[in-house]
């Protein structure tokens, strides 16, 4: 009999534990202009800054929440619009690319009058298209005292190649990439061919006006935070999110440089 | 229904990722290739002329290159004594990664070769591990394959024979 009480009372703190998790972030809908309606989980925190975070898992990923709420903690807030689910697409990071990029602009807009703080766009892989698409027709359309609340972005592992890259073939980059005029930082994975292209595509983005700086995430493969199959290093990167992401955030906020691809951080 | 309908579309989605095949060149000039394997000894693709030469970019955390390595030295197997040699280019990796790779996972016998800093890499284009170049006895670029395939399967077999005589 006491067996079982004990049993139950594990299984009432698991629950409490995992509700306690699932249930942090409070979730809103909202319908853009487009008739898309968005789920919005949003972790508030006090701070000026605010990270919009484009996810590929449905926007309530384990990581990427635990991720919120640490950043939360140290007073940075974070929405995740679960733009995946609105258009019926897979969650993997190939999905990202379908995002239609005048929907993250309605996003963006939204982000920025909403909460008044400073907005700071994530995502990974081909996300990274549509997100800065999306961006640049936001400072475009923004008027003159908001225009500098998108203060920049900070990409995982981004795929900017306007088509598949064919081996022994130049690759070709999205436009946006030389029309990108934001701060960004980019975290690659030391486990990846792209690790070998990062400085050719940081060199694009600086060709464009792009404050680029950018690390190496040593023993760590793309998409690392999301993946089932995920390493002891994967995995100890993850926990790293909240921390790297600061760091991110302080770089980001750095005076431009005339050089602004010098801010390579090595692993 | 909408979780439904992401499974259809991921299933979707994993079955277009399985349909990869040699793609005719399109690059331009042979890249130059000389490197050294794992016992130093430099290897130089102008010197396999006369061969049809597989050179494959490969990373020891690629799951699809794991997979395909027994089928590549199956390839080379059954194509023994025939003008044919694959040149597998670890992909900027330690000499320590790619023993302890060899060591643990897959016994490779055929020929590796270490581009600790990726400037095969670079020359070659490779953006994909593992990307494969099939290179004709003239020494020309003939196919490109991004991703991992079975390469003793027949059709692999009869267009490198191909190559070999010629076609």
């Amino acid at each position: 009999m006491a067996k079982r009480g004990l049993f139950l009372a594990g299984v009432w703190l698991v629950l409490q534990v995992w509700l306690g998790v699932a249930c942090a972030a409070p979730a809103s809908a909202l319908t853009l202009s487009t008739g898309t309606e968005v789920s919005l989980r949003t972790f508030p925190s006090q701070g000026d800054t605010l990270l919009l975070w484009f996810v590929c898992d449905e926007g309530h990923g384990a990581n990427e929440a635990r991720t919120a709420q640490e950043l939360a903690s140290r007073g940075y807030e974070t929405w995740f619009p679960d733009m995946l689910e609105a258009h019926f697409l897979p969650s993997l990071p190939s999905s990202l690319k379908q995002l239609p990029p005048e929907e993250i602009t309605e996003m963006i807009a939204h982000a920025v009058k909403q909460s008044g703080k400073k907005v700071v766009l994530v995502t990974s892989g081909h996300g990274a298209g549509p997100i800065l698409k999306g961006a640049r027709a936001w400072q475009e359309q923004a008027p003159e005292e908001t225009r500098n609340a998108l203060s920049g972005a900070i990409l995982f592992n981004p795929d900017l190649y306007s088509v598949p890259p064919a081996p022994g073939v130049e690759a070709q980059y999205d436009p946006v990439v030389l029309q990108t005029a934001l701060p960004l930082f980019i975290f690659q994975g030391q486990l990846s061919p792209g690790r070998w292209w990062l400085e050719h595509l940081k060199v694009q983005f600086a060709r464009g006006g792009a404050k680029v700086s950018s690390m190496v995430l040593p023993k760590v493969r793309g998409h690392f935070y999301v993946r089932s199959d995920a390493t002891d290093d994967e995995r100890a990167m993850t926990q790293r999110l909240p921390e790297l992401i600061q760091d991110a955030l302080q770089q980001l906020q750095q005076p431009i440089t005339s050089q602004p691809h010098q801010n390579e951080t090595k692993p | 229904m909408k979780k439904i309908l992401l499974g259809l579309c991921g299933l979707f989605l994993f079955s277009a990722a399985q349909a990869m095949e040699l793609q005719a060149w399109s690059g331009g000039a042979t890249p130059p290739l000389a490197l050294k394997d794992m016992n130093g000894k430099t290897h130089n693709l102008e010197s396999y002329r006369g061969k049809v030469v597989m050179v494959q970019f490969w990373a020891t955390y690629c799951a699809p290159c794991l997979k395909e390595m027994p089928s590549m030295m199956r390839l080379e197997k059954r194509l023994a004594g025939k003008p044919f040699v694959i040149l597998a280019v670890n992909m900027g990796e330690t000499d320590k990664e790619v023993k302890d790779f060899l060591k643990t996972k897959v016994k490779a016998d055929f020929t590796i070769l270490m581009d600790e800093e990726a400037k095969a890499l670079e020359a070659w284009k490779v953006f994909v591990a593992p990307s494969s170049f099939l290179i004709d006895p003239q020494g020309k670029v003939r196919y490109t394959l991004q991703g991992g395939a079975e390469w003793d399967d027949k059709e692999y077999v009869q267009l490198i024979s191909d190559l070999m005589s010629g076609k």
